[in-house]
């Protein structure tokens, strides 16, 4: 850390000795000096505890406070149970353990101005907390009840079970969500990216349920955990030890995603709401984290549709043709499974065949030619020149590390991709649009009100009617 | 093995020694820098180095609350026309631009002029007969049109008949429909759409100048710009981006540029992207509730209308009307810029008036007078709606620095900060009313006299009427029963982990000090701020609960489910 420092002071004084700033103004903005961002990379440290966790320190010590994140390896939800993990994560926190009830465990976080949250997704169980440093081992100590002694009260389930039906009342009140949702659906059916809870679901879920998630989850293989902010390396190993020291690893095996469906077939999915817009999702499966083409991918896609306005979607469909607010494009990478190229935007019914036919044409046009280099430059330049915001604040390494720590994924992973950025060039970036983009095969789906729309829809393919009804 | 603490322990163990808590040592106002330039510009520095970046927010006193009546959105509007470039960034020549531009503002307003004349209810009639036209249209002109606007509208020209007698019948019945002694209306509707072939054939010629349609974002994304963005609020309009620290005077060239010398090109495109946006909040129950009951609660204050404005008057806005507005409120004089990060704080000040000098500044004649008169008695609104029901309560309350503001702040809080708070333990938790705690803030604005305000959303069977019950007991206590102390502390404690807290964020802080200068004048505001609500007592916040929560002072607004028949869509493809 001292000698990051040094680095900015010295850094400093070459921006105040260099040009005197109150030289003549330059007439263009490209004769303005950009020196060169002259910093060092922050450095975290590693440790292992006796039973095998891994553990990461940021040390910043500007503010008395400290962030840590924990992650453990955990299920996806059973196809009968959809919402276990999230019932479990909540009732966790929110129901204490046997010595500390939640109603005590929120008051000494909440009096102490910390935070402890818990969440699952399809792999994992996570924590993440902050407080300040001289609170950290009391709020361990209650991270470590919470582990070992989870209360688990059936009121706190049946209030997440009651709210999450009530949510599932809710689901079709946003048109945006629900064209989000249904494409998702659509794109992986029977699979845990493309489920939702449903009341048959909620109802099956049982303490016992919670008891047997929690007693897999919490173990020493696989679990990550990291500091970040005001403390030491010292410190933050003897915390460690005495708030997870105890774990032990596991033989049980902790049942890993299912292998993904086979991708839908292209086609038109409509549902109807009385709306005045029309929300239109179009794309299809893209491809996995592993694949060499995705350092490509990312700026292939950041100029088609991810680089704001920047994006070409953005310029001809909104800033050009004034036909929505909200235009865009994501291509995702997962490590476990292929992800989705996925292109929306939403718009007044009576422009809405306009703006999908617009929307098609840009996505056929690019995957045929890719960009151009002008755009390939631009965006390249943005990547590599983003590079310091991966930086920028503790709690944001804090959050970057353990998770790549936890998906077996080199630390570096940002010097890496900043090389590979640099040494890509615009016909890479043609190749993926011409490899990873399949205009032809593409879902689309709308919600609004096709009655009203100034084509029908089935000028874009035979259409198929979502139920929105409520379940 | 168990690892057990005891309770109590845990619960003694737990003093805060605050003071220690910051590393440098320093307070906010020892690290705060500040300039005003000449022509008024304020300039609010912080330095922190932890890292090769800054972020910098201009903000300028006006919002939605500054807008005459007909011509509500105009701030928002110009938030959006102010990344379109200026006279020598985004053009590649601007006079033969302005010549168009021009042209393009008369065609808009004959528009304009037709369409009042027609007025709404006509002019509604014969743009959906449009679109059907349109819509009807073989497949083969379909496929040709594509997406061009221009060969569409021309299309459709083609296809609306002169003559009237082809027009639906019960349009030649109506005596006033087609046209009476003094217009033609179908001739005038079928010039509008002559006049918009025009304009879109006039955006495509000016398209041949325009080398970047968001220049801004052309220019700063390849050097590295996050958050690079800006928002409208009731009370201000703020520009905000984050830079790497060496991008600190290409910053100070495009902005003072940006307010100095800006274009307005393709705002009758932009108009349209406004529409839309609208239409996506008109597509948000809980958007069009919560203007609903803005507009309920306020009878003549500006907090009652929408940001975004009303549809009729985006739809009427001029370019003019937009530089008239532009003119009036963006001025040095009415802005701050806040700047936080890896930079030297006199190289700021340096640049600042390097690029800023010459900015002039004007007479800003705008601080809000109209009065909220005395409410007269309970509001209570319905709104029927496609969605589950949703509830908002408001009382009115006054703005800061009013000293029972602070107490009305402090008590929202302990009604509905965090699992502790009295919300989330009654109505969430116990009675299980709502699908999460009600939440209790001051809104919408914070500049001029505001709302105390409750959001909940009922949960299944629970209705509206039990949840809005069951928060009158809640603020009932209040009226009655002093507030613990430990509650008090436990605010307390939250706010100074806050302002210890900002002080690790560049975007923090430049916010804390940016809303500090729009809503008081004053970054220092933020200062006061805190230590006023540190000093609130439980007596302060019994006697504000009794002054402000009667039923004669407040509005009710939620929505209900509306019934609606099961829609047959049809498919025509299908059998």
């Amino acid at each position: 850390m001292k000698n990051v420092k040094l680095i900015y002071i010295f850094a400093l004084v070459v921006l105040i000795l260099a040009p005197n700033v109150e030289a003549k103004k330059p007439k263009r903005y490209q004769d303005v000096p950009i020196p060169t961002l002259d910093w060092k990379l922050p450095q975290h440290q590693e440790y292992r505890l006796p039973n095998g966790i891994e553990g990461l320190l940021v040390e910043d010590h500007e503010v008395a406070m400290v962030d840590f994140y924990f992650k453990f390896n955990a299920p996806p939800d059973p196809s009968d149970k959809v919402g276990l993990g999230e019932i479990t994560a909540w009732a966790l926190r929110q129901g204490g353990s046997v010595n500390i009830p939640g109603d005590s465990l929120n008051d000494i976080i909440e009096f102490t101005a910390s935070g402890v949250y818990i969440w699952t997704d399809d792999e994992a169980i996570s924590i993440w907390g902050n407080c300040l440093s001289e609170h950290l081992p009391t709020i361990l100590s209650l991270v470590r009840e919470l582990i070992d002694l989870p209360a688990y009260p059936q009121a706190k389930i049946d209030l997440k079970r009651g709210t999450m039906l009530e949510e599932i009342r809710r689901k079709n009140d946003q048109p945006q969500w629900v064209a989000s949702r249904e494409f998702y659906k659509l794109m992986y059916p029977n699979h845990p990216w493309g489920w939702e809870t449903s009341e048959n679901s909620l109802s099956t879920i049982s303490r016992d349920d919670l008891l047997t998630y929690h007693n897999l989850v919490f173990r020493a293989d696989g679990c990550v955990i990291g500091f970040s902010g005001d403390l030491t390396l010292d410190r933050a190993l003897e915390l460690s030890r005495q708030t997870f020291g105890h774990l032990t690893q596991s033989e049980e095996e902790i049942a890993g995603l299912p292998s993904l469906p086979p991708p839908p077939a292209p086609g038109v999915h409509y549902g109807h709401k009385e709306v005045n817009q029309a929300y239109i999702y179009i794309g299809h499966r893209s491809i996995r984290y592993d694949d060499p083409r995705r350092i490509a991918s990312e700026i292939m896609n950041y100029i088609l549709g991810g680089g704001g306005f920047q994006s070409i979607l953005m310029k001809r469909i909104r800033v050009d043709a004034g036909l929505t607010y909200a235009v865009g494009s994501r291509f995702t990478t997962p490590v476990e499974g292929e992800g989705v190229f996925r292109a929306g935007a939403s718009t007044r019914l009576d422009q809405s065949g306009r703006t999908l036919e617009l929307l098609r044409k840009t996505i056929i046009e690019y995957a045929a030619n890719g960009p151009m280099l002008e755009e390939f430059n631009k965006a390249r330049d943005a990547f590599v020149n983003s590079y310091v915001w991966e930086y920028d604040s503790s709690i944001k390494i804090l959050g970057r590390l353990v998770y790549l720590k936890w998906r077996h994924l080199p630390l570096d992973t940002p010097q890496l991709d900043l090389a590979a950025y640099q040494k890509l060039t615009r016909d890479d970036v043609k190749r993926a649009a011409q490899e990873l983009l399949h205009p032809d095969d593409m879902l689309i789906v709308v919600v609004g009100d096709k009655s009203k729309m100034d084509r029908p829809l089935e000028d874009f393919g035979a259409v198929q009617e979502i139920n929105l009804s409520q379940p | 093995m168990l690892y057990k603490i005891p309770l109590l322990l845990v619960l003694l163990f737990i003093c805060n020694s605050w003071a220690a808590a910051s590393s440098s040592g320093m307070t906010l106002e020892e690290r705060v820098n500040e300039t005003t330039l000449d022509n008024g510009l304020k300039v609010v520095v912080v330095e922190r180095h932890s890292a090769p970046v800054l972020f910098a927010l201009i903000t300028f006193r006006v919002g939605s609350c500054h807008e005459s009546l007909d011509r509500s959105g105009l701030s928002h509007f110009l938030e959006h026309m102010l990344g379109k470039g200026t006279k020598s960034i985004g053009t590649s020549n601007y006079k033969a631009e302005a010549r168009i531009m021009a042209r393009m503002e008369e065609a808009a307003r004959e528009i304009r002029a037709r369409q009042t004349a027609l007025t709404n209810w006509r002019y509604d009639a014969f743009d959906a007969y449009t679109v059907k036209v349109k819509a009807d249209l073989p497949l083969e002109a379909r496929e040709q049109i594509g997406a061009d606007e221009a060969i569409g509208l021309r299309e459709v020209l083609t296809r609306l008949p002169d003559d009237i007698q082809e027009l639906p019948e019960e349009w030649r019945k109506s005596e006033w429909m087609l046209a009476d002694r003094k217009h033609n209306y179908w001739q005038m509707f079928k010039e509008i759409i002559a006049l918009r072939v025009e304009m879109a054939e006039l955006l495509e010629r000016q398209k041949q100048y325009i080398t970047e349609s968001e220049p801004l974002d052309a220019i700063y994304d390849p050097r590295g710009a996050a958050m690079h963005n800006a928002f409208t609020t009731w009370d201000q309009t703020s520009y905000m981006v984050g830079l790497p620290a060496n991008c600190l005077e290409l910053y100070m060239f495009l902005e003072s540029d940006r307010y100095k010398n800006p274009v307005f090109r393709e705002f009758y495109a932009e108009r349209e992207v406004i529409m839309e946006e609208m239409r996506l909040g008109e597509n948000n129950p809980d958007e069009v509730l919560s203007d609903i009951f803005f507009a309920a609660a306020f009878d003549a204050h500006p907090y009652g209308r929408p940001i975004i404005g009303w549809r009729s008057d985006v739809g009427n806005t001029l370019r003019g009307d937009m530089e008239e507005h532009f003119r009036r409120y963006y001025a040095p004089n009415n802005c701050q810029i806040t700047i936080i990060g890896a930079v030297d704080t006199k190289r700021v000040f340096a640049l600042t008036r390097k690029y800023f000098s010459d900015w002039k500044p004007a007479e800003i004649a705008y601080e809000v007078t109209v009065r909220e008169p005395e409410q007269r008695g309970e509001k209570r609104i319905t709104v029927e709606l496609d969605a589950e029901p949703q509830l908002y309560i408001g009382w009115h309350i006054p703005a800061a620095p009013d000293p029972d503001y602070y107490a009305l702040e402090m008590m929202s809080n302990i009604l509905s900060m965090g699992a502790t708070s009295r919300f989330y333990r009654s109505i969430f938790t116990e009675k299980q009313l709502t699908a999460g705690s009600p939440y209790a803030y001051t809104g919408p604005g914070d500049r001029y006299s505001n709302l105390f305000i409750v959001d909940a959303t009922p949960r299944a069977p629970h209705t509206v009427e039990e949840v809005e019950t069951a928060t009158y007991a809640e603020i009932d206590r209040l009226k009655t029963e002093l507030v613990s102390a430990r509650e008090m502390e436990r605010i307390r404690n939250r706010m100074r982990a806050w302002e210890l807290g900002r002080m690790r964020s560049n975007q923090w802080l430049a916010f804390s000090l940016s809303s500090s200068f729009a809503v008081r004048g004053d970054w220092r505001a933020t200062i006061d701020h805190n230590r006023r609500m540190m000093a609130v007592t439980p007596e302060d916040i019994q006697r504000a609960a009794n002054k402000y929560f009667t039923k004669t002072n407040r509005t009710v607004a939620y929505s209900v489910k509306k019934e609606t028949p099961a829609v047959e869509s049809e498919s025509p493809e299908k059998k």
